[in-house]
């Protein structure tokens, strides 16, 4: 008894105590709560035969029929399979060219220009994702594209077309990608670069270190914090893809869908093309439970390995 | 392109977000307004319904004028005001499917049996029998009863025909002055791969052109060549010999899809067709404006020759490949005016439909604005129009120019250039065609949604290569064929069937 009103009253002061950061929480929890948690209610229309003249909770019950489709033929395991791979190998790239290039850029020893590099590797962040598809497009294009065109033929070899090869466009939109995003994370890969004591860097060159050694044995051990920040917060939205890369980008070429595919582009198409909205959120259920168990086990991994760092 | 990326963040949240706003939606009912009984024009006070169309092309600057002058005519008449909604073709089917999803006001809705279809099955549109019976006089009067509501499945009737063209038939457009400038005897192509001799003594005089239209969406040269009745969806087996045979067959399986698809391949290796035929989605008529395109593969019937010269600016030669068109479901469902179920009065917006069906003036100010300031009339004894002077199909302030998907443009005017009896024409056209053996069956597919779909995946990925030219069919068709297979093409065929078989015994 005693306890339980110990327990009771340290609660209410800490409500007291705290209570502005708690009135600073509520807007961002409200945001939460409608945005993320009231929809859930919707998950209910996987489960239906949805039909709007009678309403969502009227509409009949229809099992687990709709998400037969998506079994139906090899589809649920290719766009699972891409999503996940795709991030994965999102990730990797580009924490390793974004490190790479962050460290690069911080030996420059002018800072002017170390601006303007750093500049210039952020603008394609900052760019829609419809003009990098005509990038792209300028690229690799049968009939125009400067790769076609241009740089194949000084190899003799002979054009390729690429909109309807699909074994190229796992490398197409690892490279693509890793050119759009790499200037953020290269930004705060950056800002840790710079926060690192000089005093090290002075210490090893008077012991006669190389600037491999220094790379290797100060700079990257400096940046493990950010690297695990950074991966875990990559880790939690591994089963989102980027819509807009894999949808536009590949132009929507049909017979590049066995490596273009992904869950988003997957769902839009079934909703907007068929119009079933059963079926979609089928689609969309399947993602976010395959998406929990993904979260759930990384965590698990990464508190097994080092506890502080697991986000829960 | 961006609106599609919107459209695509939307629809992503959609899935989900639904719950909302769905509820809600749902309670637009259907059953009060039936209640409200017969309407005559006397009895109605208060607020004039505004009734919502939505039709599809291009915004028009003053659709503003236009309505106020419509609804001029429409309030006295029948309290009533209109207000168009034009959505741009790019993104019209997603916006349309969002904005039916959404709880938006729609009352009327241009579209086409096989998404209608889909509309009826989630309930997003009205059945129309009783309201045509109630206020359809114009249209029993233009179709009679039966065509009047022929779009239907189990007496739900979804829609109601356009007055246009029934059926037409698979034509090679050429351009005119090519034609003439290598002396090319037309009366020797005789079906489409006697274009291959032609192609190839154009190209060897024009090599930067493109002989052959070709892109990747819907619009591809092997879709405007085929014949076969798709009995509302081609892509859940057809019937390739629609006249003859009533035995639905496996359309991407059959000979003519193959032989099509292989002749297109070859041309696309020859380079009759564009090297980027696989991503294109650009619609032929810019391709042709910018002066590129030698020719392409269209439907013909009397009014393609003057609206392909007026939209391109050249003109082209004809040869048709068949003597008559054929009058299948498709030709009374390919576009349709539709009632949506968020409609607030249904009556109203059948009322209003059925007037414009009827009056020449409301269709003229619909399609071509207003007279005197976007159009004057040149001939009135054959209502042949042109612009007034000073204006130009650049600054012309309403010129929607789209008469078929409108829904009676035989009683409208003609643009300068048109035939002068075109609408004579295009009725005796009609009365041409040869009737299909299954004409007036439409599928319903509703209790196959998940093999339906399962099948339009497979569909979106190989069609638009293989009849575009730009996939070669001896790799593709084989992995496409088995992939149909294990969607389960087979039991929707054989359901197709049975519906038809069905059809046809109480025919």
């Amino acid at each position: 008894m005693k306890k339980a009103e110990v327990k009771k009253g340290k609660k209410k002061n800490v409500l007291k105590e705290y209570w502005p950061l708690y009135l600073m929480m509520l807007p961002a929890l409200l945001y939460l709560l409608i945005n993320n948690y009231i929809p859930m209610a919707g998950m209910v229309i996987a489960f239906k035969k949805l039909n709007f003249a009678k309403g969502i909770w009227a509409s009949p019950w229809a099992g687990l029929k709709n998400f037969k489709f998506l079994f139906a033929s090899k589809d649920a395991w290719i766009i699972t399979r891409n999503t996940l791979l795709y991030n994965v190998a999102f990730i990797l790239v580009n924490m390793v060219v974004g490190i790479a290039i962050a460290i690069l850029i911080t030996e420059v020893r002018n800072t002017k220009l170390k601006k303007i590099y750093q500049s210039a590797i952020l603008l394609p962040f900052l760019m829609s994702m419809v003009i990098l598809s005509y990038i792209v497009y300028a690229l690799l294009s049968a009939e125009n594209g400067l790769v076609n065109n241009s740089i194949l033929p000084l190899f003799h070899i002979d054009p390729i077309q690429w909109y309807q090869k699909p074994k190229y466009w796992p490398a197409v939109l690892i490279i693509a990608n890793c050119w759009k995003g790499i200037g953020y994370g290269c930004l705060i890969y950056i800002a840790s670069l710079i926060g690192i004591d000089p005093s090290f860097y002075e210490a090893a060159r008077l012991d006669g270190a190389s600037k491999w050694q220094e790379i290797t044995k100060i700079t990257l051990p400096s940046l493990v914090p950010t690297i695990i920040t950074l991966l875990l917060l990559s880790i939690g939205r591994i089963f989102y893809s980027d819509f807009g890369l894999f949808y536009q980008v590949p132009m929507n070429s049909g017979v590049l869908f066995p490596t273009t595919n992904v869950i988003d582009t997957y769902v839009y198409r079934a909703l907007i093309e068929q119009g079933n909205i059963s079926m979609s959120s089928a689609a969309g259920v399947y993602q976010s439970l395959v998406g929990f168990c993904v979260v759930m086990l990384s965590n698990w991994i990464v508190r097994r390995v080092d506890k502080d760092q697991a986000l829960f | 392109m961006k609106k599609k990326v919107l459209a695509g963040i939307l629809a992503a949240t959609m899935a989900f977000s639904m719950a909302a706003c769905g509820s809600t939606g749902s309670s637009s009912d259907s059953g009060s307004s039936a209640a409200s009984g017969s309407t005559a024009k006397t009895e109605e006070k208060g607020e004039p319904y505004t009734v919502t169309m939505v039709l599809q092309g291009s915004q028009q600057p003053d659709e503003e004028r236009i309505e106020e002058k419509i609804n001029e005519i429409l309030e006295p008449e029948l309290n009533a005001k209109l207000d168009i909604v034009v959505l741009p073709w790019a993104s019209a089917s997603q916006q349309l499917q969002l904005m039916l999803s959404g709880d938006e006001k729609i009352d009327l809705l241009y579209t086409s049996a096989t998404t209608a279809v889909q509309y009826m099955h989630s309930g997003q549109i009205m059945d129309m029998s009783e309201l045509i019976d109630k206020y359809g006089t114009n249209l029993k009067d233009i179709y009679g009863e039966d065509i009047a509501k022929t779009n239907q499945i189990d007496g739900f009737v979804y829609g109601v025909p356009n007055q246009i063209e029934r059926g037409s038939i698979p034509a090679i457009f050429m351009r005119k002055d090519l034609v003439e400038k290598y002396n090319i005897n037309t009366d020797e192509i005789k079906e489409p791969k006697d274009m291959e001799k032609v192609f190839e003594t154009v190209q060897a005089g024009e090599p930067d052109m493109t002989m052959l239209f070709s892109s990747n969406n819907s619009d591809t040269p092997l879709s405007r060549l085929s014949r076969a009745d798709g009995l509302g969806d081609a892509n859940t087996g057809a019937l390739m010999d629609q006249t003859n045979s009533t035995t639905v067959e496996n359309y991407f399986a059959s000979d003519w899809y193959k032989e099509t698809a292989t002749m297109l391949h070859d041309w696309y290796q020859k380079g009759y067709i564009s090297k980027d035929a696989g991503t294109n989605t650009e619609n032929w008529r810019t391709v042709c404006k910018a002066g590129n395109l030698f020719s392409l593969f269209f439907a013909y019937h009397p009014g393609t020759p003057v609206e392909f010269q007026s939209s391109t600016g050249y003109e082209f030669e004809i040869v048709p490949f068949y003597d008559q068109p054929i009058i299948n479901s498709s030709s009374y469902g390919g576009i349709i005016f539709s009632v949506a179920q968020n409609s607030e009065n249904p009556e109203k917006a059948m009322q209003v439909l059925d007037y414009i069906y009827g009056s020449p003036e409301v269709m003229n100010l619909l399609n071509w604005g207003e007279e005197g300031t976007d159009y004057v009339v040149e001939d009135e004894e054959n209502g042949i129009i042109n612009y007034p002077d000073g204006v130009t199909a650049d600054n012309a302030g309403y010129s929607f120019n789209c008469g078929w998907e409108l829904p009676n443009q035989f009683i409208a005017y003609k643009w300068d250039g048109s035939d002068p009896q075109l609408w004579d024409k295009m009725q005796e056209f009609n009365a041409s065609g040869i009737e299909s053996k299954a004409l007036g069956f439409v599928f319903d597919n509703s209790e196959y949604a998940d093999q339906v779909s399962a099948l339009n995946n497979v569909i979106s990925q190989y069609n638009g290569a293989l009849s575009s030219g730009s996939g070669d069919p001896e790799e593709l068709l084989p992995q496409f064929l088995e992939a149909l297979d294990d969607a389960g093409i087979d039991d929707v065929i054989a359901a197709k069937q049975e519906q038809l078989d069905a059809f046809l015994a109480k025919k």
